[in-house]
């Protein structure tokens, strides 16, 4: 029970890195 | 401030934190023309240094920030997302070579520019370093050496993925940036000062005596500590701490155990560790007067957390440890809530505790079931492992009207927790805590 709230932690931060990355970069290729 | 928006707050400052040299990219003025998978292959690489920056945090063992998850789960998740931080560094240089193949020469380390070779090198710690953490016991590595190879390949792999940025020289080119990247390094170098340097000092200043070593059933050791020139501190019955007891704080050789005296007893603490290799197979040789470092308390298994009308603890082995330290809480409370107590051991000889048990009776309201592995014959109480079927002939009407604790090895918790489930108990009201730190 208690590995499945960390595997959440990980899915629920690492979507949001990875989500954030690409919109970063986006701005990042409009801008250039 | 609640446990929900605390968690939620330090999994904001996480986020800042993992996220902040994206905010690098657009300090100053872009460069032009890359387009989107050449920025996105920059900003993944970024944050996986970031991520790996961040894991000296993660396990600094900050009691604020570990406090509203438990300290398992923090390195549970220290472990798993550095999966994430392996897959982003190693698709940044792949999203690199499909959208510019003329890089691909870069990998010759032997012609390759030297910011080429930090990042090749880096990569490839990193590799070593989840290798040997994954296969510690399989590559015969003991706990200390593995730990301190651990911290060194973080540090070399940070430096290295530092360098290959510096030298590249597009991300630190202005001023703003520079002192971006400085603050980072500076944050994740503290943490490290933090628990390598600061901490263990803390700890040299308040330590323990060993009073007695108590010979317990089942290859198990009491060892009973006191404070030395200072108050000691406050616990939670079921918390835990880290334990050095053959060298100073500043040693490697530091592990894990539960308290299983009373919280409400602030002279003594006591910590009940059974014969099982390396370290737990020492314990037996520590004398009287012996100084001890305690690093804690730790921990989110403690029935202080959870009020329920009712509690049931299901222990194996010497996991009855952090539960013998909440039944002799709320025995010196003076609780008189109906408690269960389902403790799996091999013999009737193994069971840890049995007299004090059998005492404790006396003041709680509370019923023991012994589960044995190996009974004598003409053994009348349960026998085996604890099964579904033996939950159900002990647990109320209402199983939902308790919440439960469970300790013993991992497959014990899981066939338990399994058990329960198909009873119709509801997660919210099952706790554990794993001690798989390595």
């Amino acid at each position: 029970v208690r590995r499945r709230y960390a595997d959440i932690l990980v899915v629920i931060t690492a979507s949001l890195i990875v989500l954030l990355s690409a919109f970063f970069a986006l701005l990042q290729s409009w801008r250039g | 401030m609640s446990r929900v928006f605390q968690g939620a707050f330090w999994i904001g400052v996480y986020l800042l934190l993992t996220l902040a040299p994206l905010f690098v990219l657009l300090l100053g003025p872009a460069p032009p023309g890359r387009g989107f998978w050449m920025e996105f292959s920059i900003a993944i690489g970024f944050v996986g240094l970031a991520i790996m920056g961040t894991q000296f945090l993660l396990t600094a063992r900050y009691h604020h920030a570990t406090a509203p998850f438990g300290l398992d789960i923090v390195y549970e998740y220290h472990r798993q997302i550095s999966w994430v931080a392996f897959a982003l560094v190693v698709a940044h240089p792949l999203i690199v070579f499909w959208q510019r193949p003329e890089t691909l020469r870069l990998l010759n380390v032997f012609e390759a520019p030297w910011r080429a070779r930090f990042a090749v090198a880096s990569v490839v710690a990193l590799a070593a370093l989840i290798a040997t953490s994954i296969w510690r016991r399989r590559l015969g590595l003991p706990y200390e050496v593995w730990r301190a190879l651990h911290g060194a390949l973080a540090v070399l792999i940070v430096t290295l993925a530092l360098a290959h940025i510096a030298l590249w020289g597009n991300y630190v080119g202005t001023p703003w940036k520079l002192v971006l990247w400085v603050a980072l390094t500076t944050f994740w170098v503290g943490a490290l000062v933090y628990v390598r340097l600061w901490k263990p000092l803390l700890l040299l200043r308040r330590p323990y005596r060993v009073v007695e070593v108590r010979r317990e059933r089942g290859d198990a050791w009491t060892l009973v500590m006191e404070p030395e020139g200072h108050s000691g501190f406050r616990f939670h019955p079921g918390q835990f701490a880290w334990l050095s007891l053959w060298s100073g704080p500043y040693d490697m050789r530091e592990h894990p155990f539960s308290f299983s005296s009373s919280a409400e007893y602030r002279g003594q603490l006591t910590m009940t560790i059974k014969e099982l290799g390396d370290f737990t197979a020492t314990i037996k040789g520590a004398r009287p007067g012996q100084r001890a470092y305690l690093d804690g308390p730790y921990g989110a298994f403690t029935c202080d957390r959870h009020r329920a009308p009712g509690y049931v603890f299901i222990a194996g082995g010497v996991g009855i440890t952090p539960i013998m330290s909440m039944l002799r809480t709320l025995a010196d409370r003076g609780n008189d809530q109906p408690l269960l107590l389902i403790y799996s051991s091999k013999t009737w000889d193994d069971v840890i505790f049995r007299e004090e048990l059998e005492e404790l009776m006396k003041r709680l309201n509370v019923k023991v079931v012994h589960v044995l592995r190996e009974p004598a014959e003409g053994w009348q109480g349960e026998r085996s492992f604890v099964t579904q079927e033996t939950l159900k002939r002990h647990l109320p009407a209402d199983p939902n009207s308790r919440d439960y604790f469970i300790c013993g090895a991992d497959v014990m918790m899981d066939a338990v927790e399994l058990a329960l489930t198909e009873l119709g108990v509801s997660l919210a009201h099952v706790h554990s805590e794993r001690y798989n730190f390595v």
